[in-house]
């Protein structure tokens, strides 16, 4: 049992969330044994197993919608014909990161408000007039460097908030490929419908698939006529809590996003209205 | 909730068997979520709730059984009968409450 809580420590400190799974209840006999007990990472790594590799299996394909819910759940798994076990799932989750690309004038609340709220905060930026300790005294990282480079070498998870305040269009669309296809807690990008549209097009343009470009928050943020720069942060954590916690806002995205895919998918060089 | 389980490590590391009761099903009105967690001890101390009066006597109870058996049982409990409904205690929904034996195996101990 000490490796199992081994494991999950491990997962932790790498800042990957893991899955302790129990069986806690069989009906038919199936040969499996309550209390059998399995830990995975994020990363599909197993340690223990709960007595059936097919069931391991299955529990591992179930992980991941699991981690996205953050919901302490029981699921049930068919093994034959009348013998099925129940599987509970306990999650244990890295604290959030936010990762803010771009370090002008709005990433300065963000950063600030963001360490308020405990998030791991990490900085990205090509300048260093901008990417540094004076600006970001909270930070957790600062990093000034090339945005594709610095943002490849990232420990992203599914823990992870990826704010896109570059800037411009351009540093945008570098960030955004890098992190478009990975299982993040979120991706926003700050911009006009028209700019947002432009990048969105773009990665269409380039093969990313629907679903992915789905994924984007643009407009970032929930609407609350921010203005200023501490606003425009308040209202893009606002979401990020929001998502994180499952709340019920809905986001400026939420909005506008039929209508994006909708312009994507006929190839419609702006979105209507 | 690391640290309930650091608290879990550190006890079995010292040989003692202790019971790990956690709510797994909740319908209706309860007192605490699914994925509470109790720790219970064999000299009757424990750390965590399941939810105080609703239900956690027999909670204390069967933790008794699995550390003694090293077998783990569900407790059922139903907070809408006419005893749960007499105490103080209202609460009115079902729990469905695993607790597990947690100890190291007896080369590693």
């Amino acid at each position: 049992m000490l490796e199992l809580t081994g494991a999950i420590t491990a997962a932790l400190e790498a800042h990957r969330a893991a899955a302790l799974t129990t069986i806690v209840s069989v009906k038919g006999r199936p040969p499996v044994e309550v209390g059998a007990k399995m830990v995975l990472t994020s990363e599909g790594q197993r340690t223990g197993t709960l007595g059936d590799a097919s069931l391991d299996e299955r529990v591992l394909e179930d992980l991941r919608r699991v981690m996205e819910t953050r919901q302490v759940q029981v699921k049930t798994y068919e093994l034959a014909q009348g013998q099925t076990a129940d599987v509970f799932f306990e999650l244990f989750m890295p604290p959030p990161q936010l990762v803010v690309v771009g370090a002008g004038h709005i990433a300065v609340p963000l950063a600030a408000m963001g360490k308020m709220l405990d998030y791991e905060v990490v900085v990205i930026d090509d300048r260093a007039t901008f990417a540094n300790k004076t600006r970001f005294p909270t930070a957790d990282k600062i990093i000034v460097g090339d945005y594709e480079e610095s943002i490849t070498n990232l420990d992203l998870t599914p823990s992870t908030f990826v704010v896109l305040v570059t800037r411009g269009h351009r540093h945008d669309v570098l960030s955004l490929r890098k992190v478009i296809q990975k299982p993040l807690a979120y991706i926003g990008m700050i911009g006009s419908r028209r700019r947002v549209f432009a990048v969105l097009k773009l990665l269409k343009d380039e093969g990313v698939s629907i679903d992915h470009l789905a994924k984007v928050r643009a407009p970032i943020g929930i609407d609350i006529g921010a203005q200023t720069p501490a606003e425009i942060a308040i209202c893009i954590l606002a979401e990020i809590i929001n998502v994180w916690n499952g709340g019920k806002a809905v986001g400026m995205s939420d909005e506008a996003r039929p209508k994006f895919l909708r312009a994507l998918q006929k190839g419609d060089p702006e979105p209507e209205g | 909730m690391n640290d309930f389980y650091k608290k879990v490590e550190d006890l079995i590391k010292q040989g003692e068997t202790v019971a790990v009761a956690t709510i797994v099903n909740a319908r209706g009105s309860v007192p605490r979520e699914v994925g509470a967690k109790m720790l219970i001890r064999r000299s009757g101390e424990f750390d965590g709730t399941v939810g105080g009066g609703c239900g956690e006597a027999e909670v204390f109870r069967t933790a008794v059984d699995v550390i003694e058996t090293k077998q783990p049982q569900m407790v059922h409990v139903d907070l809408t009968d006419e005893i749960a409904m007499r105490t103080e205690a209202v609460c009115g929904g079902h729990m469905d409450i695993f607790v597990e034996p947690w100890f190291l195996p007896a080369q590693q101990s």
